[in-house]
């Protein structure tokens, strides 16, 4: 470096680091291998000025961010049950009974009140409405009304805290389920899961944070890795997929001839050598990539214990249902969710799809709700008996609703429904939450909503408060901005709250 | 027909016009004083600019005499005002006499009369101002430094305390509606109806017809009834304005029918009404719920020396939240031993929420356990503890939640659970404990949830 230079440098520490980073002759040397690194000069450059790097421990983060949580916490840890492609609210908890003597009349104009509808329906010449071709009746002491499609999730209503007022800007399923997973229709923003992570940190350090299982053979909508991505949060807050199958996670075994000791020799040296990267380029990825390598060390024990099923006795499967027993369904990956909460993994999401029932509807639910119904409430019992729900909250929803009217023809025995973002139904168990209860109405179409509506955001916030987050303080800075989960919306839902 | 109130709600019309002929009577004077090249011929013009402001101001006078017999003002403010009037009216025609050469004064100048009236014109009417919209009205919304300048207070209206506890019903949620509301016309410059509001003996005293607050008794009161009269009445209050909203409706028919105490807190309340609840957690942002008991413990502060010590000893130690006292400790390592155990001592009073699953804690280790005074919620699953085990954490003080499931207790400890009087919630599943056993405990203790498992029931 040329000596005249140093009167000019700055005493500024944050300017200091960056020179120190990329002097001009390291930058020509850089760029001059071509665009590529050109490009990797700013990306660096810029993340050293304007991310908020240096929050955190880089490698352990297990604390989480300071400050946080900014009370304490009701939820402990968090299992959201996605169910995927939007199921039908009025085929499973939003009873409209009055829809009976509505059976086949068009859905009043009064009631639509010229809401746009999809391409998928739009076109229909009539919007003929139809009741649930399915029972419903009243079960437990809170006298909660369930469709006969979930009866074992009618037994546990008790411990459930409907939401039947939710309602999403979003009515095609990618912008949707982006909406509810990183509180943004547009991708590339952090999942809830990642906040939580970042804000949070890891109550185990030998697991994530956050941890993703998808059930198998899954049809309908596609899933994709960004749903869970950490969009602009330091990388190891992604969630980390399991694999549905017999192994959650492959290459957990050393290789033949090749013990631990010599694994992590190996991985202290590639730590070393990756520190002398990140010394010179200053790219968080590389310290990202490191936690990820020690991370993957300490999950070659953690993990093979966790995904041994072998001590789990026969009327746990029994409890779970029958699919338990085969590895990467939902009713396994609900096994091994509360294997994982058991060991303070703090979120565990759950996708499971096919809930889509544009047409076939009658045919198409009964078959989700058979393949998730005894597991969710199996997972409810078993957390509950553990005394895990005292402080875990389970989440069961999906994207959006779906229309009062059919879609394609209504007969006697079968119609289908289109997307409805305006009301739909969820609920929540466990901590924090008032169990056997119910917030929020819809009309007697449930079509609008007509008391205590709860948007995404307010969702969100909510969420984040049983885990102990002011969701308006929960901040990341990028590219100059501040964000938050809920963004600049977002009110916590204290009326569920117990 | 009241002709003389009639007449008199003029007044405040009428008084603009003195104000404005003799300011421009000042201004032409100013005119001619300092652009005497300019404005050569303005003595004409300003002795008829005094004239029309010495009549006008002598028909505000009167107006305004019968607008006081009305009544509702302030005594003193009123004497002053009016005195002051009427000497404006007079002080101006005699500058007019003077300036149109009526009448000699050598002594003295027009220009100083003029300068003279200015004054008067300005604090007659700043007083006049306060009679009618009482005397906060013009620096209510004035910049800090503005208020300090004149003396006012800065912080009249305290924060709104978060929690219930610090919370004074009548401080807090009553004052500020009767504020917004109500001082404009019941203050102590203005009490219409002679009732005012600002303070509590006045509260008391009530208005001319009588007392307004009848504790206990809402519906009955003057002050509720008034307010929630249908807005076309005539005796609707407040007159101008939006009257109150259902909240504040609300909030002050539960403080009247609540025995109307001035000094009471929120949490000393026993019990809110469901609806009130949700519009103070609406509109007054206060969480009313009660709150957990780990939010009303304290304990000194946990050194770092402290902490590092049990975290080395195999535990993941955490503060519940940022800067709150109490720590929730959880073991990181597959089981723990005595001297694992006996680390947490150093932080006795510190741990609320203890995590120990399946870590083969043992009856000795629970005699440590039980030494821990803050212990809030206890969580002992698959662990060989026995009754005698159990024996030790009886006498916990506030510990309310019990996981015991997958121990080897019997129906000797649930005698034991039974007289823990601060347990809500107990895990039991998976132990040694019989249906009678469970019985006995439900009939004892109807309250304490008890938690068996699916394969029990």
């Amino acid at each position: 470096m040329c000596d005249g230079h140093d009167i000019l440098r700055s005493n500024n520490e944050d300017l200091k680091k960056v020179e120190q980073l990329v002097d001009r002759r390291q930058f020509l040397t850089k760029t001059s291998l071509g665009l590529g690194a050109m490009a990797l000069g700013s990306l660096m450059g810029s993340n050293n000025l304007f991310a908020s790097s240096g929050q955190e421990n880089p490698v352990s983060g297990v604390n989480g961010i300071p400050g946080l949580p900014h009370h304490a916490p009701k939820a402990k840890r968090i299992i959201y049950l996605f169910q995927s492609g939007g199921p039908s609210q009025l085929e499973t908890f939003d009873y409209k009974p009055n829809l009976v003597d509505l059976q086949g009349q068009d859905l009043p104009a009064s009631v639509r009140q010229g809401q746009r509808l999809t391409g998928m329906s739009a076109a229909q010449t009539a919007f003929p409405m139809t009741s649930s071709i399915f029972k419903f009746d009243q079960y437990g002491e809170s006298r909660k009304w369930v469709s006969e499609l979930l009866p074992h999730t009618a037994e546990m209503v008790d411990d459930l805290c409907f939401i039947k007022s939710m309602y999403t800007e979003q009515i095609n399923h990618d912008p949707a389920i982006t909406f509810f997973q990183t509180g943004h229709q547009l991708p590339g923003r952090p999942s809830i899961g990642s906040w939580m992570s970042y804000g949070l940190g890891s109550s185990n350090e030998n697991l994530p944070a956050f941890i993703v299982l998808v059930s198998k053979n899954g049809s309908g909508q596609p899933l994709y890795a960004r749903l869970w991505g950490n969009g602009f949060l330091p990388t190891k807050h992604q969630g980390v997929q399991f694999r549905s199958g017999k192994d959650p996670v492959l290459y957990l075994n050393n290789p033949e001839n090749y013990d631990g000791a010599d694994r992590r020799q190996m991985l202290d040296y590639l730590k070393r050598l990756n520190e002398i990267q990140y010394d010179s380029y200053g790219d968080p990825e590389i310290n990202a990539r490191i936690a990820q390598y020690e991370m993957a060390y300490r999950m070659q024990t953690s993990v093979p214990e966790v995904t041994d099923m072998s001590d789990e006795p026969d009327w746990v499967y029994d409890m779970y249902g029958s699919d338990s027993r085969d590895p990467g369904t939902y009713a396994a990956n609900c096994l091994l969710a509360r294997k994982l909460l058991e060991k303070d993994v703090k979120f565990v999401q759950l996708y499971h799809q096919g809930w889509d029932q544009h047409g076939n509807l009658p045919g198409g639910i009964k078959h989700q709700c058979k393949n998730t119904d005894q597991a969710t409430a199996g997972l409810l019992k078993d957390l509950k008996q553990r005394g895990l729900l005292e402080d875990t909250l389970v989440i069961w929803g999906g994207e959006f609703g779906r229309t009062v009217y059919s879609q394609g023809k209504l007969t006697e025995t079968n119609y289908g429904r289109d997307h409805h973002p305006r009301c739909f139904t969820m609920w929540m168990a466990g901590a924090g939450v008032k169990p056997g209860f119910s917030y929020g109405e819809t009309d007697d179409f449930s079509y609008n909503i007509v008391r205590d509506p709860v948007h995404v955001h307010d969702f969100h916030a909510t969420l984040l408060h049983l885990a102990g987050v002011n969701h308006e303080k929960l901040i990341y800075k990028h590219q100059g901005r501040r964000y938050r989960l809920t963004d600049v919306h977002g009110h916590v839902v204290k009326g569920i709250l117990a | 027909m009241n002709i003389e109130l009639f007449l008199g709600r003029f007044h405040p019309l009428i008084v603009h016009l003195p104000i404005g002929f003799l300011l421009f009577a000042a201004v032409l004077e100013g005119l001619s004083r300092f652009y005497k090249d300019k404005f050569k011929n303005l003595d004409q013009a300003i002795s008829i600019a005094l004239l029309l402001g010495g009549l006008a101001a002598i028909g505000s006078a009167i107006i305004g005499y019968l607008l006081a017999g009305g009544g509702g003002y302030d005594e003193q403010t009123l004497f002053w005002h009016k005195w002051l009037g009427i000497s404006l009216a007079v002080l101006s025609l005699l500058a007019w006499a003077i300036k149109s050469e009526l009448i000699k004064f050598h002594r003295v100048s027009p220009a100083a009369i003029i300068v003279f009236l200015l004054i008067l014109v300005s604090v007659t009417g700043h007083l006049g101002g306060n009679l009618t919209h009482g005397s906060d009205y013009l620096l209510v919304y004035a910049p800090d430094p503005v208020k300090k300048l004149f003396g006012k207070e800065t912080v009249e209206k305290a924060a709104l305390p978060s929690t219930p506890d610090s919370l004074l019903v009548f401080q807090h949620l009553i004052k500020p509606t009767l504020e917004l509301k109500c001082y404009a016309c019941h203050n102590e410059t203005k009490a219409k109806g002679g009732l005012v509001l600002t303070n509590q003996d006045d509260i008391l005293k009530g208005g001319e017809n009588g007392e307004v607050v009848l504790a206990s008794h809402a519906t009955e009161s003057p002050l509720f009834q008034r307010v929630t009269l249908p807005q076309s009445s005539q005796k609707f209050m407040p007159p101008k304005g939006a009257g109150l909203n259902y909240s504040e409706l609300k909030v002050v028919e539960w403080w009247i029918n609540s025995g109307a105490s001035f000094d009471k807190k929120l949490s000393e309340y026993d019990e809110l009404p469901e609806g009130l609840t949700a519009l103070l957690m609406r509109d007054y942002h206060l969480d009313t719920s009660p709150r957990p008991i780990y939010d009303l413990l304290s304990a000194p502060k946990l050194s770092e020396a402290n902490i590092q010590d049990i975290a080395n000893a195999g535990f993941n130690i955490k503060t519940l939240a940022n800067n709150h006292p109490l720590y929730d400790v959880s073991s990181s390592q597959n089981g723990v031993d005595a001297g694992a155990i006996n680390s947490l001592l150093e932080a006795k009073e510190q741990i609320t929420w203890l995590n120990l699953s399946n870590k083969g804690v043992t009856d000795e280790m629970m005699q440590t356990i039980g030494q821990l005074p803050n212990l809030t919620r206890l969580m002992l699953p698959n662990n060989p503890i026995s009754d005698d085990g159990l024996s030790y954490i009886k006498e916990l003080p506030h510990l309310q939640i019990l996981n015991l499931y997958g121990t080897s207790i019997t129906d000797e400890s649930l005698k034991v659970i039974g007289e823990m009087p601060t347990l809500k919630h107990v895990y039991l599943w998976q132990t040694k404990v019989t249906n009678d056993g469970l019985e006995a405990l439900a009939k004892n203790r109807p309250d304490l949830k008890v938690q068996l498992g699916a394969d029990s029931e």
